[in-house]
């Protein structure tokens, strides 16, 4: 009798056992990659989430745009963080945590942007529209990605140069080493992603997505450092006729405003956790990252009002002013940046006059309230009316850098030696690549 | 069979019985207490016959004429002989043998006696936790105790999780810590706190009341490990707490009361001190003289006042401790029960730990063969803790480099904020940080388990456990409006539930072939799931300072998460010795578990260990007696163990679903999948010698051990172009060689005045071996390269001051001709390599004192801190850096001096003059020790008072902890690490101090009384 029940229990016991397979644990916030990108639904969340990536504190969502105002001494760094103390100081090392992460980060990017590419035309339950849309976009951020690589660690500005960065063109599914293309064919991949971009996208005229106007803002703009002038005049024509995006009276109005007329392209913070690291770089106390007296003496100099309203002091409030909002939209295209580029890709092209840029140069100073420039007689005067104006128009948003080393100022303005034009791939891709990926000239390790 | 065998025994005894002609009879006490010994074995010599003693130890015997010796033997205690001579009352004091070769041991799934051991195994009972009252964990306790064991506290915050190396740092990126395994169930030991990285980490085994325990048993070896398989690389720590006992039902009450202060402080300037030191900078930056004297004070004002921040954040903290237990029970049931409050305040304002816990254990036995049991715990802790270590809103960092000339109050009593004074350290007031920021945490927690056993044969018996672990997290945070962190109030409120059902069930087979041969062999199959979900609510916009409850937030944003893992696994191990002169054991384990890449499932972890005893050896006896050898064993053991703490879903590709844009969800790639990623593998050798002299009153025990650890889990760096930055994979090696030796000693053993020795000492040495990255940077001031031990600072190397002109020089490592991080190199480890423990314990009659002295070396600190009060220079706008420490009082004064602190200047980092002082070896220190750890003194008062009082124990006692440190670290204590967030942390981020709050020194004095 006893024996029986002692058989029970052990039956018991064991049917237990095997009625639970503790081996096969799902997790319930991962999704396994290959499962990622399977229907129309899946995609557009793919596609969420590269926006977010672009957010981030190490690309748009701050660092990537201060990191350069830094560089070009609009901001200083005013807290702990070594790796702002390097870049205010110029000469960067290539351990620098910033140019580590946002290496990492701008090829998260691509990846997410490959992952699509790659899986939405196998997607049988997509409308064509949907498709071309998120095909678009995602040629538009890899094309954005590749090309903010290539200004920051390559030499954009040499045609000639062998120093481009890695093209990455499928998605990462196991450990590979990837060598630099050279700036031509880096050029390429991005021009040939542009088309297709332009050639997909919708004419939406929608501020917080991409659309095909953003995608000619870009070509406009990478044009405009390839100095292929005559493609920079079209495009940057292209958008300024487009009708849907006008300059505002009110310089501010764009910063104040979400998806404002003048605005082409920003992306919208919407939550405390968004990504984005505006209220941690600059808003804090002290904040880590302010504004250098050098471009409070050149607003003051240059008579600046309107546009050096948005200084309060040493904090640039374009992206908030306190450590507990959600934070102003970082803007990455609008409409005074492609007057700008018209202004110069007409005065530069082929058969153009340096006054050829008056007429649109003059566009964006009457906003800004600002007196018109009557005459531009040598490139000398022309390259220091056009630095002028990006510094003043675009103070903080992440061009003034890009624009003194592609005008030839960098070392006059910075005293900085040459070859810190390019900023070093970093020290860990160097270690890791084991000669694989080479170092930018000038830089030791 | 048996039952025949006890007939025959009767028989015998009674057959004795009717041709005895006279009795000897008595009463059997031990040493310890006055109390009768139950269950002591008398035998008469060259006879089969003999006796038990009764519950209150009497015994009588039958003799018979020729019967001449008898013979007392216990277990744990000293076998004596005793010649009749006549006698019919023979009272005897048994003698607890001080090496207890016949002691039962726990071991896992089991138990074996510790003459049969061939393995390295330490073992302590609850007299040391006992020797350590006012410590909230039993780790404390521990702490110096075993060899081969590191046990650090990283901090004196209450309640904090305590650092513990079984042999050294066995991984890069999985968790050192050993295996925690409470009445066979294994523990979650991890913090799951979800508040600001940077407070310290809670120990979960602070759940458990110390006074529970009835034995520890730490598994340090790969042979006695291995039946842990993939969880038993980093040692296991077994924890035995307290049975019920057959006999009368005993109380036990006990109290105590501690008051806790900072053990040491670096001294900092005062106002004047600062004062001059500041114009002094000034006019050697060209700034002219008495430059301060208008912008802050004169330093010749007779009224300037210092206001020193220590003495507003420091406090004299008061433990009280409650504790009570019963424990009785028959033949047929045995019980323990205890309850147990404790409640330490923090020597830092801000800090607190309370733990309300109480425990029954029952064991029932049914009848000769089925029996069943039941243990469970249940407790609650609290957490009151503040933002300390590592962080620069630390409170102990901004007392540090507070401007001494500012008041921390307000003459209203409100806080002042240091932007009104001039230091540019000190980012808030370091007792609004302590008194208003919240960080609180409740822990519940229950350990549960039945069981039933069943002797299937006399000696096959099967034992199934249901065991279930569950505990329930939940914190809160708040930074108040008004400070230098928010103008609107942050809060967090999070949860974390964890929970785990084990099942285990094993077959136990005992055999002998004629007395030669003994065989025991264990079986079994386990089963464990484990589910974990956890929330977190961050808020913004409160409305008060005072209500700090999320709801009240404007803006609100939470997540909701949870993870799991189950583990199944197949035991097996076979113990066998002949004659208990030749020993032999073997063991398997097979683990399968849900962490483990689809390629790699299961994962088989086998060893074997021999030994010999050499001291049974017949023609080596009479040598070994001649140099008094009274024991001797040789032993062997190799084998393999695994790390299993990969985390739960690490190898897996994976998008997250965390990546929303505009208000819509999106997804993103988030792992780079790894289907072969596998547990890490330690492979170990162990040879040891166990020796006793003069009739085993003193025992040395040594061991040399290699432990390699290979497949390291590691987030290895993978090219940044492929969009991530790491993988989780296997590589790498990492090995840890020493030697450990412990010996105890009894001086005098048997008389009114008693000299126990208890010596350990252990030398480890860690090396890496193999990286798939070597000289990969981890945090800032780290980095692991080959050939060099974990933990390896990684900075720039400050030469010294020039004599000539004050400079502080620097060495340009990587010759460019600038000096920044990119001129790191490798200077030392922060992981001790050598450590030792020594207790003496001394007894006079109901006197007992026991004294026990802590080492600790080998080691460097990176004393951070010091980067923030002994640095001079501004960082921006010309405001001074903060408060100095009265070292930097020896600054280079004029050409020819040598110094190691450089000529003050406040030229900022960039300018050529700076003397800005960088993460360099200059704040590099030695971190050896030696810490009069422990001392107490009890009373126990004596039987005949205690009859009066009808009580049947009662001791008095005071203890004094930490009293004495002897070293040359300059920061509070050498015994501190910043970086313990994450146990992978405390592998290659051990040896930082950035604000670490120091030692308390405690005193406590309590009363147990047992009825």
């Amino acid at each position: 009798m006893k024996k029986i029940k002692i058989q029970i229990f052990i039956l018991v016991a064991l049917f237990a056992i095997n009625g639970c397979d503790v081996l096969d644990q799902e997790p319930e916030s991962l999704i396994a990659t290959t499962n990622a990108i399977q229907d129309a639904r899946s995609a557009e969340s793919a596609l969420n989430g590269v926006y977010h990536l672009v957010q981030n504190g190490d690309l748009y969502g701050a660092r990537f745009i201060l990191a350069n105002e830094m560089l070009a001494e609009n901001a200083r760094a005013t807290a702990f963080q070594a790796f702002w103390q390097e870049l205010d100081n110029g000469n960067v090392p290539a351990s620098n945590f910033h140019l580590e992460d946002m290496w990492i980060s701008a090829y998260a990017v691509i990846n997410a942007s490959n992952a699509i590419i790659a899986s939405v035309p196998e997607i049988a339950d997509i409308s064509e529209g949907d498709a071309d849309r998120i095909m678009g976009t995602a040629h538009f951020f890899r094309a954005l990605m590749h090309f903010d690589l290539l200004r920051q660690f390559g030499e954009f500005f040499d045609q000639s140069s062998i120093y481009g960065v890695p093209l990455i063109l499928t998605p990462s599914l196991q450990v590979a080493e990837t060598s630099r293309s050279s700036v031509v064919d880096t050029y390429q991949q991005i021009n040939d992603d542009l088309a297709e971009a332009m050639d997909r996208l919708p004419d939406s005229g929608d501020r917080f997505y991409v659309s095909v106007a953003v995608a000619q803002a870009l070509q406009a703009r990478v044009a405009l450092y390839q100095e292929d002038f005559a493609t920079a005049e079209t495009m940057a024509g292209n958008v300024i006729s487009n009708g849907t995006y006008n300059l505002s009276d009110d310089y501010n109005e764009v910063y104040d405003m979400e998806g404002a007329d003048e605005s082409i392209f920003e992306l919208n913070f919407i939550q405390l956790n968004d990504p984005n690291a505006w209220a941690l770089e600059m808003y804090g106390a002290p904040p880590e990252v302010s504004v250098t007296n050098d471009l409070l003496d050149f607003f003051n100099e240059t008579g600046e009002t309107d546009r050096a309203l948005l200084f309060d002091g040493s904090t640039c409030i374009k992206y908030g002013s306190g450590t507990n909002e959600d934070g102003g939209n970082t803007i990455l295209f609008r409409l005074s940046e492609m007057y700008l580029i018209r202004a110069e890709a007409q005065a530069r092209k082929a058969g153009g006059s340096f006054s050829d840029a008056l007429a649109d140069l003059n566009v964006v100073r009457d906003r800004a309230n600002q007196p018109d420039i009557s005459g531009i007689a040598t490139e000398d005067q022309l390259f220091t009316f056009l630095l002028n104006e990006r510094r003043a128009e675009f103070a903080f948003e992440g061009h003034y850098w890009f624009d003194l080393v592609r005008l030839g100022r960098m070392e006059e303005v910075t005293g900085r030696a040459g070859f810190r034009s390019v900023m070093p791939i970093p020290f860990r891709e160097i270690n890791i690549s084991d000669g694989t990926l080479e170092q930018n000239p000038g830089y030791s390790n | 069979m048996k039952n025949l065998l006890t007939s025959f025994i009767l028989a015998v005894i009674v057959q004795a019985g009717a041709f005895a002609q006279q009795t000897v009879s008595g009463i059997v006490t031990s040493d310890e207490d006055d109390g009768g010994l139950p269950g002591v074995t008398i035998k008469i010599k060259g006879t089969d016959r003999g006796t038990v003693t009764d519950i209150e130890g009497r015994y009588t015997l039958p003799i018979q004429s020729g019967d001449e010796t008898l013979i007392f033997s216990s277990v744990g205690m000293t076998t004596q002989e005793v010649s009749i001579g006549g006698r019919t009352t023979i009272d005897i004091v048994l003698v607890f043998s001080s090496e207890q070769l016949n002691e039962v041991i726990v071991v896992g799934y089991g138990t074996q006696k510790r003459a049969a051991i061939t393995s390295s195994i330490s073992t302590l009972d609850n007299e040391v936790i006992e020797n350590v009252p006012a410590a909230y964990s039993f780790e404390e306790a521990l702490q110096g105790q075993l060899s081969g064991v590191n046990i650090t506290t990283s901090s004196a915050t209450p309640g904090a999780a305590i650092n513990v190396n079984i042999r050294g740092v066995t991984s890069i990126g999985a968790s050192s810590q050993p295996l925690y395994v409470v009445d066979g169930i294994p523990m979650v030991a991890r913090n799951n706190s979800a508040l600001n990285a940077n407070i310290q980490p809670i120990n979960p085994m602070a759940d458990i009341n110390p006074n529970d325990i009835e034995s520890v048993t730490v598994l340090k070896d790969a042979a006695s490990a291995a039946i842990y398989g993939s969880r038993g690389a980093n040692g296991v720590i077994l924890i035995t707490t307290k049975k019920g006992q057959v006999g009368k039902t005993k109380f036990n009450v006990g109290y105590y009361t501690g008051i806790s202060e900072i053990a040491n402080t670096p001294e900092l300037m005062n106002s004047r001190q600062w004062l001059e030191f500041l114009n002094v900078a000034a006019e050697n930056d060209g700034l002219g003289e008495n430059y301060w004297n208008t912008r802050i004070a004169d330093p010749n004002d007779p009224d300037l006042q210092t206001f020193n921040a220590y003495d507003e954040i420091f406090r004299t903290g008061i433990t009280h401790n409650f504790d009570f237990n019963a424990r009785g029970g028959d033949a047929k049931t045995k019980f323990y029960i205890s309850g147990n409050f404790f409640d330490q305040e923090g020597i830092q304002i801000g800090q607190g730990f309370r733990r309300f816990s109480g425990r029954i254990n029952l064991d029932h036995q049914v009848n000769d063969k089925l029996g069943f049991g039941a243990s469970v715990m249940a407790s609650r802790t609290d957490h009151d803790r503040t933002i300390s270590e590592g962080d620069e809103y630390g409170v102990v960092i901004n007392a540090q480099a507070w401007d001494p000339t500012a008041p921390l109050r307000t003459a209203n009593g409100g806080y002042t904020d240091p932007f009104d004074f001039n230091g540019w350290w000190a980012l808030e007031n370091p007792t609004f940080i302590a008194d208003q920021y919240v960080n609180e945490g409740i822990t519940e927690r229950i350990l549960a388990s039945a069981y039933v056993t069943y002797d299937i044969l006399d000696n096959l018996t099967f034992k199934s456990t249901f065991s279930t672990d569950v505990g329930s997290f939940r914190e809160e945070s708040f930074v108040p409006a008004g400070g230098n962190q928010t103008d609107i109030g942050e809060g967090i409120y999070a949860t974390y539930n964890e929970s785990t059902f084990l099942n285990e069930n094993t077959l136990t087979y005992q055999a002998s072939i004629g007395n030669d041969h003994n065989f025991n062999i264990l079986g079994g199959f386990t089963l464990q799931e484990t589910i974990a979900d956890f929330s977190d609510i961050q808020g913004t916009g409160f409305p008060s300072n005072t209500i700090t409850s999320v709801n009240t937030a404007a803006n609100t944003e939470g997540t909701a998460n949870a993870t799991n893992f189950g583990f199944q696994s197949i035991i097996g191990r076979l113990n066998y010795d002949y004659k208990g002169k030749y020993l032999f054991s073997a063991t398997l384990r097979v683990d399968g578990s849900s962490r483990f890449g689809a390629n790699n499932r299961f994962g088989t972890f086998p060893s074997v260990s021999a030994g010999w005893v050499v001291s049974e050896e017949d023609f080596l006896r009479d040598g070994l007696n001649l140099v008094k050898i009274s024991s001797l064993k040789i032993r062997g053991s190799y084998g393999s163990n695994g790390n299993a703490e990969i985390g739960n879903f690490t190898w897996r590709g994976a998008y997250n679903l965390t990546s929303p844009y505009n208000g819509s969800g999106g997804t993103a790639p988030s792992v780079l999948e790894n289907p072969d990623l596998s547990w890490e593998t330690t492979t170990q050798l162990n040879v040891g010698i166990d020796i006793g002299f003069l009739s085993n009153r003193l025992n040395l025990t040594a061991d040399y051990f290699n432990k390699n650890t290979e497949d390291l889990l590691l987030d290895a760096d993978v090219p940044g172009s492929l969009g991530f930055g790491t993988i989780s994979s296997n590589f790498g090696e990492i090995n840890n060689e020493g030697f450990e030796l412990s010996l105890g000693f009894d001086v005098f053993p048997q008389s009114d005045f008693k000299w126990n020795v208890n010596m350990n000492y252990t030398r480890v040495q860690n090396e890496v071996i193999d990286v798939v990255n070597n000289g990969q940077i981890v945090s800032r001031n780290f980095v692991i390269e080959e050939g060099k031990p974990l933990s390896q600072l990684f900075l720039i190397k400050f030469l010294g001051v020039d004599p000539l002109n004050g400079d502080a020089v620097f060495e340009d490592f990587n010759g460019d001709g600038l000096i920044n991080l990119d001129d790191r190199q490798a200077v030392g480890s922060g992981i001790p390599t050598d450590f030792a423990g020594l207790t003496n314990t001394f007894n006079y009659k109901n006197l007992t004192l026991s004294i026990f002295l802590q080492y600790s070396g080998g080691n460097k600190i990176f004393n951070q801190s010091r980067h923030s009060y002994e640095n001079f220079g501004s960082l921006r706008d010309g405001i001074p850096y903060g408060n100095q420490s009265i070292e930097s009082l020896d600054y280079w004064r004029q050409p020819g001096d040598v110094t190691r602190i450089p000529r003050p200047s406040l030229a900022e980092p960039d300018n050529p003059d700076a003397q800005w002082q960088r993460f360099s070896t200059q704040y590099l220190e030695d971190g050896e020790f030696l810490r009069l750890k422990n001392v107490k003194i009890s009373y126990r008062i004596p039987t005949s008072i205690l009859e009066r009082l009808k009580l049947g124990s009662v001791e008095l006692y005071a203890q004094g902890r930490n009293l004495i440190t002897w070293t040359n670290y300059l920061g509070f204590d050498p015994e501190v690490s910043t970086n313990t967030a994450g146990q992978e942390d405390l592998n290659t981020l051990q040896g930082e101090d950035f604000g670490t709050l120091g030692q308390a020194r405690t005193y406590t004095f309590g009363v147990n009384i047992g009825f």
